[in-house]
């Protein structure tokens, strides 16, 4: 917090007197006696002088002037005035607002109001989070505005990975080691010399090689600050999210990596300085809102806005994104559908969004290009999943609108241009547990980046987003792979662990699985292996650790499934699966060279 | 001031009758198949989510099971048994950490509640409250 530096002074300070005016009996003199809302401003605030004129028999009341510091008077009355600071001010100083009596225009009154000087905001070139090869330099250079001393910025980097050369008070270049053993996140900080509170950083991850504008790093780690209890096995990227068309940027981390989903939500409570705009009906000026729903009747409520989304060297421009909103009111029934977990804080979220990247081009699609939302599909309603609400908030009895593809919360992947066509995740081994992991989040598949070839993997054809896996002789025809589960789910006769963990398995030790899975139509067909481990044995010998190898629970009841589909009849290869592999996730209805169209899964 | 009835609860643990509240509730069809041991009862609601429940002779609901693109209204067909998923839910995922599939295993209640994409399935039964002859796995 900046301190006062200008003069202050208290309303209403000053009487004048007059003999003789206008309309005003002689011996009663008219005073005038002034007060303001605030007394100090920063640049382009506003606030309302308020006058308070006593024997004004004529209840002229006073005029407004501005005598000196400039800036703007509006709504005058007779007794009051709004006035707003300039909207730039190199220096501190403070503005005079004169009141002049009416009836009496020898009698006059002033008040002053600080003006605080604009503060010193830094910003950086490049801004979005910068992947680069071991040995690779990045130029970064610093605009800084209101920094009226000229005095600029000081750098550093943290860990001390790498080091900084030719810095100047704007520029510096950071020189990355010339080998590094693993993903490595470098944050490089530009300090405000006059004003040392004032910082802004870049994300620098350097890549042991092979790094590539294409390629974003992967954490998996406890999650975001603010949560309390560590995240298990959820893969993190940061997401520069922007006022499209500008350099109007947040970076932020801890946003979910999750293939079992289409587009970018974000929680409103970590982007408050960020005016996106939001989507309205042109019809009624109604904004519309977005809803999803958990498996657990937790959900997500907020407005469908529009931002540029920055990851790695890739940029997806206009993207219509859900911001999650911060309030637990105006939301429609058929949203909450009875849930009562509003998961719109990083505790709840376990994260401060969710990047869905997954098969589909929005969160309406099913395979075939099939869309739910927008009223297409006669046999059936609308998905639960759009909303318009005025400003006032939606009624609880409002119903679900359909809305054109166009508008729907898009997937970004399908956005980012020559590498659109899909994603790979690329994490190490997990035997057990670790504390965290890093990996890459690889955008494009066989494009030209040359960086996104299938190489060894194999690639499963799908029927309804879904092939089929082959387990403990059930026939599991609705099977997924979804970077967003936590651990593996399947249904199996395995013990299931006592409350609270009765999610996860409980064997009494290391119990080794296979599985097959088998592409639409038959074929391909792979032959996985795997170990479950005691989930609570687990938790309890790993504290604080976030990438569990071994995890996975029930899917339903083992045994159930049957040839109409009805029963537990899916393998979830969550996260645990993609340990120690390149997983492809390609778009529906994108076409990747040598391998065909979207949507497959490829290992 | 006019009062409202409150709709009765419905579904699971409830009557016949709740099934008609499901079903108005759902803007569903209604297809009701006649068995030995149970009625199933099959509601096709409005996003194209099947909701069967499964009626024993004496008419009481003992099971649910749904399959389809969207969750279907738990608090609605889990009726009385909501607030003890509820509790069991939101304990699950304070200690749980992460998403996944949903099981409830309790001695008076289990709910299952998985799926993906559009894509979801589940079922919800009291396991102490079968009628003769029924087994877990006839819920489905």
């Amino acid at each position: 917090m900046r301190a006062f530096s200008a003069v202050l002074l208290v309303a209403g300070l000053v009487f004048l007197v007059a003999c003789g005016g206008g309309g005003t009996p002689a011996g009663i003199q008219i005073t005038i006696s002034l007060s303001a809302g605030a007394t100090s401003l920063n640049p382009g605030q506003s606030t309302t002088v308020t006058a308070v004129v006593a024997n004004d028999s004529s209840n002229k009341g006073v005029s407004w002037a501005i005598s000196s510091g400039g800036g703007t008077l509006s709504n005058q009355t007779s007794t009051s005035v709004t006035y707003t600071a300039p909207a730039s001010v190199p220096t501190a100083t403070s503005a005079t607002i004169t009141a002049t009596s009416v009836a009496s225009p020898s009698v006059m009154a002033s008040i002053q109001i600080a003006l605080q000087t604009s503060s010193i905001t830094i910003a950086l070139s490049p801004v979005a989070p910068q992947t680069i090869n071991q040995g690779a330099t990045v130029p970064v250079t610093a605009k800084l505005t209101n920094d009226t001393s000229n005095k600029g910025v000081t750098w550093s980097i943290s860990p001390q990975v790498g080091s900084l050369s030719s810095p100047t008070s704007t520029s510096v270049t950071y020189d990355a080691p010339s080998s590094v053993t693993s993903n490595t996140l470098v944050i490089l900080t530009a300090t405000s010399v006059a004003s040392t509170a004032t910082t802004a950083t870049l994300e620098i991850t350097v890549f042991p090689s092979g790094a590539a504008p294409n390629v974003a790093a992967v954490t998996v780690d406890a999650g975001p600050a603010a949560t309390t209890n560590a995240s298990a096995n959820t893969p993190y990227i940061s997401v520069t999210i922007c006022v499209p068309g500008t350099q109007t940027c947040q970076t932020v981390d801890h946003i979910e990596v999750d293939t079992g989903s289409s587009g970018l939500r974000i929680l409103q409570s970590v982007i408050p300085g960020l005016s996106l705009p939001s989507l309205t009906d042109s019809s009624n000026g109604d904004t519309v809102f977005n809803c999803v729903q958990f498996l657990d009747t937790s959900y997500l409520w907020g407005p469908v806005q529009q931002a540029d989304i920055r990851i790695g060297g890739e940029v997806a421009g206009s993207t219509y994104i859900q911001t999650i909103s911060s309030s637990n009111t105006g939301i429609p029934a058929a949203c909450t559908n009875g849930g009562t977990i509003n998961e719109n804080t990083p505790e709840l979220l376990e994260a401060n969004g969710i990047i869905g990247v997954g098969l589909e081009p929005t969160d309406c699609y099913a395979q075939g290009l099939i869309n739910l939302c927008d009223g297409s599909v006669q046999t059936q309603g609308l998905l639960p999943a759009y909303f318009e609400c005025p400003s006032s908030g939606c009624a609880s009895t409002d119903v679900q609108i359909p809305i054109d593809a166009l508008h729907q919360v898009t997937n970004p992947v399908a956005l980012i241009g020559a590498d659109g066509n899909g994603v790979i995740i690329q994490l190490p081994v997990v035997t057990s547990a670790d504390a965290t992991v890093s990996g890459s989040l690889i955008f494009g598949i066989n494009t030209a980046a040359g960086n996104n070839g299938l190489g060894s993997a194999t690639a499963f054809p799908l029927s309804g987003d879904s092939f089929a896996t082959n387990f403990s002789n059930q026939a599991l025809t609705d099977s997924f792979i979804d970077s967003g589960s936590n651990g593996l789910f399947f249904p199996s006769t395995i013990t299931v662990c006592p409350p609270p963990n009765s999610s996860f398995y409980c064997p009494a030790g290391l119990t080794a699985e296979s599985a097959s899975n088998v592409g639409a139509g038959g074929s391909p067909t792979s032959i996985v292996t795997f170990n479950v481990d005691n989930a609570d044995t687990l938790f309890n010998s790993n504290p604080g650790d976030a990438a569990f190898g071994t995890l996975a629970g029930p899917q339903g009841t083992a045994n159930t499934c049957t040839a109409q589909g009805t029963g537990s009849c899916s393998f979830d290869w969550g996260l645990p699966f993609f340990y120690g592999r390149s997983v492809f996730t390609a778009i529906d209805g994108a076409s990747v060279t040598n391998v065909g169209t979207g949507p497959f899964w490829a290992y | 001031m006019l009062m409202l009835p409150l709709p009765a609860l419905a579904a699971l643990g409830g009557d016949v009758a709740s099934v008609h509240e499901d079903q108005a509730q759902m803007k569903g069809s209604l297809k009701t198949t006649e068995g030995a041991t149970f009625t199933l009862h099959e509601i096709k609601g409005a996003a194209g989510t099947v909701v069967r429940e499964y009626v024993s002779p004496e008419g009481a609901v003992f099971g649910v099971a749904w399959q389809g693109p969207a969750i279907p209204n738990l608090q609605q067909i889990l009726g009385s048994y909501f607030d003890t998923f509820s509790e069991a839910a939101q304990a699950q995922r304070a200690a749980h950490r992460g998403r996944g599939a949903l099981y409830i295993q309790q001695p008076g209640l289990v709910v299952e509640s998985t799926g993906h994409a559009h894509t979801f399935s589940g079922r919800a039964f009291d396991p102490g409250k079968l009628p003769q002859g029924v087994t877990a796995n006839d819920i489905r």
